[in-house]
């Protein structure tokens, strides 16, 4: 079967003071139609750039994608006019982001927000539009939908911002769903029927879903195919089983043993990583970006940049010393 | 709404009465001595009068106290006193000269606003291109450039050149709307020039700013073109702050018409008002000043109100 | 010579000097008296009600009950975590401790002294010893002052360093402390990254050699990664130096794994309050039944088999909570009485406190 979406080589480079930094270092990955897919980063590891490169948000300046190509429905994204891809946001493409305090036009009712993209994409009558915006809260579970479509968006809760970017994003039916830290500024409660909300949606319509997040727990829960990202690469990728019971790469490890454990005693220990995420600006292109932080470098991963490769069926890893992280992975709960 | 509106016009009156304190001081403290100006100008315009006529007329034989309050009372009927030097109450001077100052500030604002709105958001959008930098470049030389220099300019090349002047004498525009706005446009575009150039700076910045708001952001990725986001996400938002400003700039406007009156003979209330300083005309100059006060907090009060009407966000207590 | 002191978290290398001067601190320490030595704070119904005026003469309306009645010990040396989402309350209770607001009604005891009895020179001399760290770590370090200055700040003030030798040689021990560089005193808070500026304002509140710390929501700005260095660096200073922590968090994973004891909040009012094993074991209250449940647990196999609990509805305004449980509106359990009456917060057994009508009783189902 197609992918839905190939990103194949993905380059995005932002440029800051003549430093050149690459947030998207040569990126390739693939999305099946109605799959989750989970990116996984901290800060400074390229998880934003890679979403907002598909449907080329970059801010020009300091960003600029340098190459790559970014297959959608076998159309190339990156080599749409304006016009075409303007075509795409919105109605093929959704997506939402990180603080709907912000991300939504405090001057415009939410009705009118919601509106916009079925009138535009779908050439649906104001009348028409008004009432498939009313019907879409209701989707979201919104109450008094009727009355909450003139409302704007300071008189909802942060919860309801939420839904009602999910609303407007998922207005056009669109095949793919990007959601950009949809749950991190949301109370932990909000945040839980937010994404119960926003499964059950794709679920429904069969769309794809790229989740860009920091909470492993989320992505443990929700992912059918996980990628994790640093300094600008991906660096292992696969099921989330493969991801959190198998995991290949120093860093990966690093990152499941470092996340406190509800369900385990207080004895299992937080396990922390040396040293602070990459400085974008200074990491070379001929060397591992986790190598000064791994307790497993050589010489080798100071001078070469380690390849993606297959280590089981779907399950991808991109670091020299894969096979050496056995005990520790097997230390694994 | 409506209280909101109530409580700032009865919030009006304490603020007049402080505003009239200090324009009734001030004037009495200006050096010279009034009476004594009078009789002169009053001598010289043919009338004999004495001293102690004079003051009985003014009753600055009362004390100070009873002259101020006689006065201040005397607003609240609609008497604003009547002027030394001609026959005429203060009131029906200032209303047939504050029409013209009016049309001269609106035709001004309207002028300012259709030039430096569009080319901000203009700005804004292509940052840093070259259209930008020749704006903004222009509008620095305009803001550097008194405007009474150009306007003797724009008086006298024309002349020189073409023989062509803009008429002399006032109609009142509804009287005639052609002529009437044959001799504004001159002096309102004058205006507009002088204004343009720090407007057009404010509304750039502040649409760069909102530019880079979230919301923009989220626009874009809904495949809204640039034009309606220009228009309906960044101009509605860019204007909460742009109203202030502009609310700002009119007690300015209203002032700084004196010049542009003067040059180019409009009846209007800042040529007026320098021609009763210049003659200790008391009752014209307070009348002037007051009105120039109730103006200000008018429009201060509209522009309250606008918020709520523009920023849904507001509450207005 | 550097020896590895190993803690139950993490191991950080110490070195043979800093230990000295980590033994004559615990020396240095206020003395406490005999009985209930081992109580270091207790909070006996506090409420915090912050007024909301309207018109020009700022006439009160109403009122913000963001700490409406709260009660709790803690013992030297331990950790109580303080739970809960926007509107519950934490971050005030904690500010109330360090008296950065005067209590509405209520008492704090620190070693058994009221603190609002003190007067000011004495309260002067407590804040020495109950010191706060918070969030933000951007905004609260002065971006003009360098690094010493900012560590300096109180023991200058409360005149524990004299003469420069002794003020250089604090920041250097305490920069260690925190794993920084000596060299860095001399810089300023935006050289560094978010991690080690929260770094820079634990050993600022640790300059002053305090028994006490309260933790305002310090990881929860701060990737993964660096969370656990931090957590795991508070957890090793604990040890260390015996002070006793409140941590103030919105992540329950964050907050069990370095408490003792674990307080949950909801709408200013404590909902259950016991030692952090029972409450992933045995949480009794709905509300954190629902905690638990929506935080998902990083192991797909582990999340995807449990319950999934969902709180229907908002948060209710803190100026007008709900009548008789604060929770009632979204319970799935409540009926009549949770609706009238506020339930009673109570040890049910073993120091375990819960506020609910429901508990114990026949069908309320405690666990997962």
């Amino acid at each position: 079967m197609e992918e839905l979406l190939e990103v194949r080589h993905l380059k995005t480079y932002f440029y800051n003071n003549g430093a050149e930094l690459r947030a998207a270092d040569d990126l390739s990955y693939t999305v099946k139609k109605g799959e989750c897919v989970a990116i996984i980063g901290e800060s400074g590891s390229g998880k934003s750039v890679s979403a907002l490169s598909i449907l080329r948000l970059i801010p020009f300046p300091p960003g600029l994608i340098m190459g790559g190509e970014i297959l959608f429905q076998g159309k190339d994204l990156l080599k749409l006019s304006d016009k075409e891809i303007q075509g795409i946001r919105g109605s093929k493409i959704g997506m939402i982001f990180q603080e709907p305090g912000t991300a939504l036009n405090p001057v415009m009712t939410i009705g009118a927000q919601i509106m916009e993209p079925l009138i535009i994409h779908k050439n649906l009558g104001k009348k028409e539009a008004w009432a498939e915006a009313v019907e879409l809260l209701r989707r979201v579970d919104i109450p008094n939908p009727e009355e909450r479509v003139r409302q704007y968006p300071h008189q909802f809760s942060g919860g309801m911002q939420q839904r009602a970017m999910i609303a407007m994003a998922m207005s056009c039916n669109p095949e793919l769903l990007i959601a950009d830290e949809p749950t991190t500024a949301l109370d932990v409660t909000v945040q839980a029927q937010v994404l119960e909300q926003l499964n059950r949606l794709r679920a429904e319509s069969d769309t794809a879903l790229i989740i860009i997040t920091h909470n492993l727990g989320i992505v443990a829960r929700y992912a059918d195919s996980v990628k994790i990202m640093y300094g600008g690469k991906i660096v292992e990728s696969g099921s989330p089983v493969d991801i959190f019971e198998n995991p290949h790469h120093p860093y990966t490890l690093g990152l499941i043993r470092a996340v406190p454990r509800l369900d385990l005693s207080k004895d299992y220990g937080l396990h922390t990583i040396e040293g602070e995420p990459p400085d974008m600006s200074k990491i070379s292109p001929d060397s591992c970006a986790f190598a000064k932080r791994c307790t497993y470098a050589i010489e080798r991963c100071q001078n070469e940049r380690p390849p993606l490769e297959e280590t089981r069926p779907g399950h991808f890893c991109a670091c020299f010393q894969k096979n050496e992280t056995k005990a520790e992975r097997e230390a694994l709960v | 709404m409506g209280k909101y509106v109530t409580k700032r016009i009865l919030l009006l009156v304490p603020t007049l009465l402080i505003v009239c304190i200090i324009v009734f001081a001030l004037m009495r403290m200006i050096p010279g001595s009034a009476v004594d100006m009078i009789v002169y100008r009053l001598g010289q315009a043919g009338q004999q009068v004495s001293a102690a006529d004079v003051e009985a007329k003014l009753g600055m034989d009362k004390p100070a106290i009873w002259q101020f309050f006689t006065w201040f009372i005397g607003i609240f009927r609609g008497d604003f006193g009547t002027s030394l030097f001609q026959n005429e109450s203060v009131l029906s001077m200032i209303g047939r000269q504050l029409m013209a100052t009016l049309e001269l500030v609106i035709l001004t604002l309207i002028l300012t606003n259709v030039i430096s709105i569009p080319l901000g958001l203009y700005c804004a959008a292509r940052q840093d291109s070259i259209s930008d930098y020749t704006i903004r470049s222009i509008s620095i030389v305009l803001m550097a450039l008194p405007v009474f220099w150009i306007a003797t300019l724009v008086l006298i090349y024309p002349a020189l050149w073409w023989q062509y002047a803009p008429p002399a004498t006032y109609v009142s525009f509804f009287t005639d709307p052609i002529q009437n706005l044959k001799m504004f446009f001159v002096p309102s575009l004058l205006g507009a020039l002088s204004q343009t150039g720090h407007q057009l700076r404010t509304v750039r910045t502040v649409t760069l700013e909102t530019l880079r708001q979230d919301y923009i952001r989220t626009a874009w990725s809904k495949g809204i073109g640039e034009g309606r986001i220009m228009l309906r996400y960044a101009f509605r938002n860019a204007m909460i702050p742009v109203i202030t400003v502009i609310g700002g700039s009119i007690p300015g406007l209203i002032g700084g018409s004196v010049i542009l009156e003067n040059m180019f003979n409009i009846p209007g209330i800042g040529a007026q008002l320098v021609n009763s300083l210049d003659n200790r005309d008391y009752p014209v100059v307070q009348g002037c000043v007051l009105i120039f006060a109730i103006i200000v907090m008018v429009v201060n009060l509209i522009v309250d109100i606008s918020y709520k009407w523009i920023d849904p966000r507001v509450e207005l207590e | 010579m550097a020896e590895k002191i190993k803690s139950t978290s993490v191991e950080l290398p110490i070195g043979g000097e800093t230990k000295e001067i980590i033994d004559e601190r615990i020396k240095k320490q206020a003395p406490v008296p005999k009985e209930l030595e081992k109580q270091i704070l207790k909070v006996d119904h506090l409420k915090m009600y912050f007024p909301v005026t309207k018109g020009l003469l700022a006439r009160q309306v109403a009122a913000v009950k963001a700490v409406d009645d709260v009660s709790f010990s803690i013992k030297r040396g331990e950790t109580l975590g303080i739970v809960g989402e926007s509107g519950s309350g934490k971050s005030t209770v904690g500010n109330c401790i360090v008296r950065n607001y005067n209590i509405t009604d209520g008492q704090i005891f620190y070693n058994n002294q009221d603190l609002s009895k003190l007067g000011k020179g004495e309260m002067r001399k407590l804040r020495k010893e109950v010191q706060m760290i918070t969030q933000d770590p951007y905004a609260s370090l002065d971006p003009r002052m360098t690094i010493s200055d900012i560590i300096l700040e109180g023991p200058r003030i409360h005149k524990t360093v004299r003469g420069k030798e002794e003020e250089r040689e604090l920041v250097g021990q305490m920069l260690e402390l925190v794993g920084l560089n000596r060299s860095f005193k001399d810089r300023h808070p935006h050289e560094f990254s978010g991690g080690q500026r929260q770094r820079i304002s634990i050993v600022r509140g640790l300059a002053l050699n305090p028994a006490f710390i309260v933790c305002d929501e310090v990881v929860s700005a701060l990737d993964v990664s660096i969370q656990a260095q931090i957590v795991g660096l508070l957890m090793h200073i604990q040890e260390e130096l015996d002070i006793t922590y409140i941590f103030i968090g919105h992540d329950l994973s964050v907050v069990r794994h370095i408490s003792h004891n674990v307080a949950v909040m909801y709408l200013g009012k404590i909902m259950e309050l016991t030692s952090s094993d029972a409450l992933y074991k045995t949480p009794l209250h709905p509300y954190t039944q629902a905690l638990i449940s929506a935080a998902p647990i990083p192991n797909p196999t582990v999340d995807r088999g449990r319950e999934r609990i969902l709180l229907k509805g908002e948060i209710p305004s803190p100026i007008n909570p709900p009548q008789g449980c604060n929770f009632c509106t979204r319970c799935k359990y409540a009926d009549e009485q949770c609706m009238q009456e506020e339930p009673e917060f109570l040890d049910v057994g073993g120091g375990h406190f819960v506020a609910c009508h429901k508990v114990p009783g026949t069908n309320m189902k405690g666990g997962h």
